[in-house]
């Protein structure tokens, strides 16, 4: 039996192949890698070789730059990467952009941050261009090396501190007053302002339009370096947009996102409402923007969230059964004792984190109450409500089958009228 | 005494006025009037379906998808109408009897269209009334504002109705009517239908069979859409996965392509003549 199962493995192992490990195959390529304005924040991005258009969004400079690089397509996503760790060469020359075959600019590479004065967890940033971009920078660095030794040192003083507590308590005598040893100064908080590595690239502000962009060398056009450069317009003003979180289902909020989006809502229920700050756009201006290599649809528009909104009282409006005003609560999710699944959905006590920070909206179980309206103080935000009761189900099948059942009824007294 | 007879637009009127009185008298009329009531009322229950375990739904218009399946089953109806009617006549000889009177091969094809025309218009009525009397989504659910949202979707349903009207006057029986239309709305149906399916689809959730069928028919399309009556429907379904009211050049594309279809009908009804 043991040479048996000793020939059974020979066997596989002989007959077994090596398993080929799928790595892409990679090319050496002109890529577009930018850090683009989307309307409220700077995305790094790259354009693939192979997409001749480009999209950018007006309002903000947006920095670009021509890079070699190695490029493959990955199958299980179906997208083109790029790998800048591998080689990542910036093509030097001036970025030349025409609109309807005129030249209107002519770029120089420059050195550029991305500054984000609040953090880079905020959002808020802008970019610094050419010296602004080296002085920001070590400005930065020297403010970071500042801090760390300025913390370094508050650290030791306060482990002194701890030290000599312990020593005092070690000698103090029976009957003898502590001794009063002066705490140290708190520890320094830490800036949240970010500069970011200058780098070069082509500082890119331009209006809406179709332009067409490449970059020369010598005055000579660079092989594989023409895009055709559509910029789009940038939202001027925010929206406010709603989640509506059922009390049945309060781990999956449903998007309340454009005005004309009504909530539904079965009598007597009971739903939470959050706001947020959102930036809307048509998908196709978008999309191409942020992932140049996403399908956006046409006719659609994408709602960007920025955070929640600081509304802080809604009006709740019924027709015919009055108005409320709500104030926005902390409320904390309980989960119900017992094997089974359930939970409850209470306001959270003080020092208790909240799981949800929303308006209480409560459906009037009346039936008489079938519409109603919730929306802020100032009319920048507006949901209708409709209560939805129960329906009159004969009455619907009777009305729905009247025509056929009329018609029939008038065919037969035309028969019975009818002499014989 | 000497008679007159009626110009072009009189015997349109004359001839559609028989078409409507035949349709009035008619027990399909009433089957599809009762059929489309009855197909709101089932929707109405899977909306009230859904409250029996949610208690919020947010949505435009929940009566997006109704809107549509209501088109698009009277659109085919009609359209098969259409498609027997010449055949019909033809099968019978009327239509050389009416031919070699003083009445036009266009004056008969405006008389038959404008007759469906009014049945389309009576039955689209017929839906809004049951949704406003009925309520099946729910007491108070359906207003006025979300009945008139149907717009102008009827106006969707044209291309259709002349594509009927086209195969028919080209058929020689009704049979024939009936299985050519037949067989190019299930076309263009499984055109639309597979190419949705695979463009709705992720990238990374394609095969590479359906990534290729996908490229295919993203090509086919760029011919088809344009002259397919079913992707004039399809626009419909368009504005409900996209959350967009429909666009004034959707329906005039429709409309256009309406134009086209009874163009084309007239000429080969022209080259067929009665035989």
């Amino acid at each position: 039996m043991t040479a048996l199962r000793l020939i059974l493995v020979l066997l596989i192992a002989v007959l077994a192949r090596p398993t080929a490990a799928i790595e892409p195959e990679q090319r050496e390529v002109t890529v577009i890698s930018a850090r683009v304005w989307e309307g409220h924040e700077y995305r790094e991005t790259f354009a693939p070789s192979t997409h001749r258009d480009f999209v950018l969004m007006a309002g903000r400079d947006s920095a670009i730059a021509f890079v070699r690089t190695l490029e493959y397509y990955w199958p299980l996503s179906r997208q083109v990467y790029v790998d800048f760790k591998q080689q990542r060469d910036v093509l030097e020359g001036e970025l030349v952009i025409r609109q309807g075959g005129r030249e209107i600019a002519r770029e120089k590479l420059r050195p550029f941050s991305v500054h984000y004065p609040h953090g880079a967890v905020r959002g808020e940033a802008e970019l610094l261009w050419g010296e602004d971009a080296e002085r920001g920078y070590s400005e930065f660095q020297e403010n970071e090396r500042r801090f760390v030794r300025e913390f370094a040192a508050a650290r030791r003083a306060h482990t002194e501190y701890e030290r000599r507590l312990l020593e005092a308590a070690r000698n103090q005598k029976p009957g003898e007053p502590p001794e009063r040893i002066p705490p140290p100064p708190p520890l320094p908080e830490p800036s949240l302002r970010l500069v970011t590595q200058p780098q070069p690239g082509f500082r890119v502000m331009l209006a809406p339009g179709e332009y067409t962009l490449v970059l020369e060398q010598e005055g000579h056009p660079l092989p594989g370096t023409e895009r055709r450069l559509r910029v789009v317009e940038a939202p001027e003003r925010r929206e406010l947009i709603a989640d509506i979180v059922p009390e049945e289902r309060w781990t999956r909020p449903l998007a309340s996102n454009a005005p004309a989006a009504r909530v539904y809502v079965r009598g007597g229920a009971t739903f939470y409402m959050t706001l947020h700050e959102a930036g809307s756009f048509a998908e196709t201006d978008y999309l191409p923007v942020v992932r140049p290599q996403a399908e956006a649809m046409p006719g659609r528009r994408i709602w960007v969230r920025r955070g929640p909104a600081d509304t802080e009282r809604l009006a709740v409006a019924w027709q015919g059964g009055g108005s409320t005003d709500l104030a926005r609560a902390a409320l904390k999710v309980e989960q119900t004792r017992g094997s089974s699944f359930g939970y409850r959905v209470r306001p959270a006590k003080g020092g208790e984190r909240p799981d949800l920070d929303a308006f209480i909206v409560a459906a009037p179980e009346d039936a008489s109450v079938r519409r109603g309206t919730v929306g802020t103080l100032d009319a920048r935000f507006e949901r209708e409500i409709i209560v939805v009761h129960p329906r009159k189900a004969a009455f619907a099948l009777l009305i729905a089958l009247a025509p056929i059942a009329g018609f029939l009824l008038w065919r037969l007294a035309s028969m019975w009228q009818r002499p014989s | 005494m000497q008679l007159q007879p009626p110009g072009f637009a009189g015997t349109v009127f004359l001839l559609a006025n028989r078409e409507l009185g035949a349709r009035l008298r008619s027990p399909w009329l009433y089957a599809v009037a009762s059929l489309i009531c009855l197909i709101a009322f089932f929707y109405g229950g899977g909306f009230r379906r859904s409250f029996e375990t949610e208690t919020v739904l947010v949505t435009t218009d929940p009566l997006a998808a109704l809107n549509v399946m209501v088109m698009a089953v009277l659109a085919g109806v009609l359209g098969l109408r259409l498609a027997t009617s010449i055949a019909w006549e033809r099968e019978h000889r009327t239509l050389e009897v009416l031919l070699a009177g003083p009445v036009s091969p266009e004056a008969i094809l405006a008389a038959k269209f404008a007759g469906e025309i009014v049945v389309l218009a009576m039955l689209t009525v017929t839906h809004i009334a049951y949704l406003l009397l009925a309520q099946p989504l729910g007491p108070g659910v359906i207003g006025p504002a979300d009945a008139a949202a149907i717009g102008r979707m009827p106006l969707h349903a044209l291309p259709l109705l002349a594509l009927g009207l086209l195969v028919s006057t080209w058929a020689k029986t009704v049979r024939g009517a009936v299985m050519a239309y037949l067989s190019i709305l299930a076309l263009l149906i499984v055109h639309e239908i597979v190419l949705a399916a695979l463009t709705a689809q992720s990238p990374q959730d394609l095969s590479l069979a359906g990534a290729w069928v996908r490229r295919i028919l993203t090509a086919a399309d760029t011919v088809i859409d344009p002259l397919s009556a079913v992707a004039r429907i399809a626009d419909l379904t368009t504005g409900l996965s996209v959350q967009t009211p429909l666009t004034p050049a959707q329906t005039g594309m429709a409309l256009a392509l309406t134009a086209a279809t009874l163009a084309a009908a007239a000429l080969a009804l022209r080259a067929r003549g009665a035989s």
